[in-house]
């Protein structure tokens, strides 16, 4: 019989992998077992019991975590996709929508789906959200979790019983070549995850093809940060992007296109949000990747002035070299754009301040508590405008 | 064996992060050229570049004083990333793609306020959101002072006051932060009062 120990590590190691493995996270081939009958729940003398009830403690904390968006449009579209892409599962499935400013998601074996704000903002459209929500739907119908827990806690047996066995301590090799197995495992999951994701969103009416260009746009924005995929065959827990990439798309090209045009209301639903989302990532402090992923979102064209705005605060927040000029014109172009948030106003009154152009200083300030009349600053601004 | 083990850790920790006694009176702060004066004794600790007090412990309310930062450093050393970086790396061009923010001796009170909550933010690993931010003095100097508040990971809502002033280019910011629920109100009082006693030396 296995220890209580050994279990709680074998769960550890399954919740960690639950939670956290999605996007990032890669798995294989089928497994053998049946996929998630609709309703299903363990027997409860199962060591599957146990993940669930573990994982039912998780979704308490994440329900009530402030870190939960609570807004109604975007909670709405993500809940309504994940029932337009699991069909019968819909009653079994819960989401809930985070601010993390990173690229990921994950779907656990009780049915609690997790989406990141990360992935959210970096998406340029609903069919590449499907992408992603059918990806992890799959680790869910496939009970790639389950089998992560339990491959982890046989691989634990097997090194526990060679060590009695020869009398020889379980040595950094043996578990180097134990983690590797895991790896290759995981490797498999995720393959697997990729291709249950296409089909679902292609039969739930999205294009097939936003699946890579999830990635492709995803890969833009780390190469752009010089982000290392440090992708290795032995030991990487997730394919290699360019294999997703081409798996993807040849899986999309069987499929075809949509007959239809897929619906997309990803824009309206984040744009009351967006903002909150860009200035997590100016946060992050990663210069390079934000400015690209900035970049992308400008192409997409949904209101330019409010990205324009954050490319000005991302240059004003490094704050070397050229960066004042460059910030400042990217807040006079946002000013003249379709939604730039008030605070562009604020910031052109605070440059053209520090200038002493205090005319045209005062001409922003004034159009910034028009704006924003009960702006979180306002006494402060009205005292540059006293000042003027 | 483990158990000795594990008292060593504990006390290496604790030599790390010292806390010393505060006295009630008065106060200074060596090597920053500023002094003040509390109501109760304190725990402090100075670490980071950065005086922190306490009464309850760090994770219930805190007093912070950031002194003296000059034209270019971050609020705390820890915030300094490209300090970090191994000199042999940057010479291969493997520099991570990770800015600090930096004080600028031309920054204005919005852009301080901003600077301050995106610091805080790194160091708590949450959002910290900044208000009212107004006009005000420390030490008797022009400056300002603005209401904040976040929520740690722990899921605990925190609320907090800062108030500062730029002076010969550098930048003074005390603020003090406090669990909404008790600790904020509990010594917020002797928090304002060490705020109000806060004095520049050349002031």
């Amino acid at each position: 019989m296995i220890s209580r120990r050994a279990f709680n590590a074998g769960l550890c190691t399954c919740l960690s992998g639950a939670l956290t493995a999605c996007v990032t996270h890669q798995t294989g081939p089928t497994t053998g077992m049946a996929d998630v009958p609709v309703g299903y729940r363990p027997n409860p003398a199962s060591d599957e019991a146990g993940l669930w009830m573990a994982l039912d403690k998780v979704e308490k904390v994440v329900k009530v975590a402030q870190a939960r968006i609570r807004d109604k449009a975007i909670n709405e579209l993500i809940s309504g996709m994940m029932c337009r892409l699991t069909g019968d599962h819909c009653g079994d499935i819960r989401s809930y929508v985070m601010r993390v400013p990173l690229f990921n998601a994950n779907c656990a074996p009780n049915g609690a789906v997790q989406v990141y704000s990360g992935l959210l903002l970096r998406s340029s459209s609903e069919s590449q959200v499907a992408a992603i929500l059918g990806h992890e739907f799959g680790h869910f119908l496939k009970r790639h979790s389950l089998q992560r827990m339990r491959d982890a806690r046989d691989r634990g047996d097997f090194m526990a019983f060679f060590s009695l066995a020869s009398g020889v301590s379980l040595n950094n090799l043996a578990m180097m070549l134990a983690k590797l197995g895991q790896m290759h495992f995981t490797r498999d999951h995720e393959r697997e995850a990729d291709s249950v994701g296409l089909q679902l969103m292609a039969d739930a009416g999205y294009d097939p093809f936003a699946a890579a260009e999830m990635w492709k746009r995803l890969i833009a924005e780390r190469e752009a940060g010089d982000v290392e995929e440090n992708f290795d065959v032995f030991t990487s827990t997730h394919p290699a992007p360019s294999e997703r990439i081409e798996t993807l798309t040849r899986l999309a090209e069987q499929r075809g296109r949509p007959k239809n045009p897929a619906p997309d209301r990803l824009a309206e639903a984040l744009a009351p949000i967006r903002g909150i989302l860009l200035a997590d990532e100016i946060n992050l402090g990663h210069f390079k990747q934000t400015k690209k992923l900035l970049d992308l979102l400008l192409a997409d064209g949904r209101n330019p002035g409010e990205i324009l705005h954050y490319k000005g605060e991302l240059h004003r927040r490094r704050g070397t070299g050229g960066d004042e000029a460059i910030a400042l014109g990217f807040y006079h172009e946002a000013c003249e754009s379709v939604g730039a948030p008030p605070e562009s106003f604020r910031q052109v009154g605070l440059m053209r301040w520090r200038r002493g152009e205090k005319q045209q200083a005062r001409e922003y300030f004034h159009r910034y508590l028009t704006v924003k009349p009960d702006a979180g600053d306002r006494e402060m601004i009205k005292s540059y405008l006293m000042g003027a | 064996m483990k158990r000795l083990l594990s008292l060593l850790l504990v006390l290496v920790a604790t030599a790390c992060t010292p806390y010393h006694l505060v006295p009630a009176g008065k106060v200074e702060f060596s090597g920053k050229d500023a002094v003040t004066e509390t109501p109760v004794a304190w725990n402090g600790r100075n670490h980071d570049a950065v005086f922190t007090w306490t009464q309850d412990g760090p994770d219930l309310q805190n007093m912070i004083f950031h002194l003296a930062i000059a034209d270019g450093q971050t609020l705390a050393t820890s915030l300094d990333m490209e300090s970090k970086l191994n000199p042999l790396m940057v010479l291969a061009g493997k520099v991570p793609d990770e800015i600090s923010f930096r004080f600028q001796r031309t920054m204005t009170e919005p852009e301080i306020a901003d600077l301050f909550a995106a610091s805080m933010g790194k160091v708590t690993g949450t959002p910290v959101a900044t208000t009212n931010l107004r006009p005000s003095t420390l030490g008797g100097q022009p400056g300002f002072r603005f209401d904040y508040s976040f929520t740690g990971k722990d899921e605990v809502k925190r609320q907090g006051i800062a108030v500062g002033a730029v002076v010969d280019a550098k930048l003074y910011l005390v603020h003090y932060y406090g669990t909404e629920l008790f600790h904020f109100a509990k010594t917020r009082d002797s928090a304002e009062q060490v705020i109000a006693a806060f004095k520049l030396k050349k002031g």
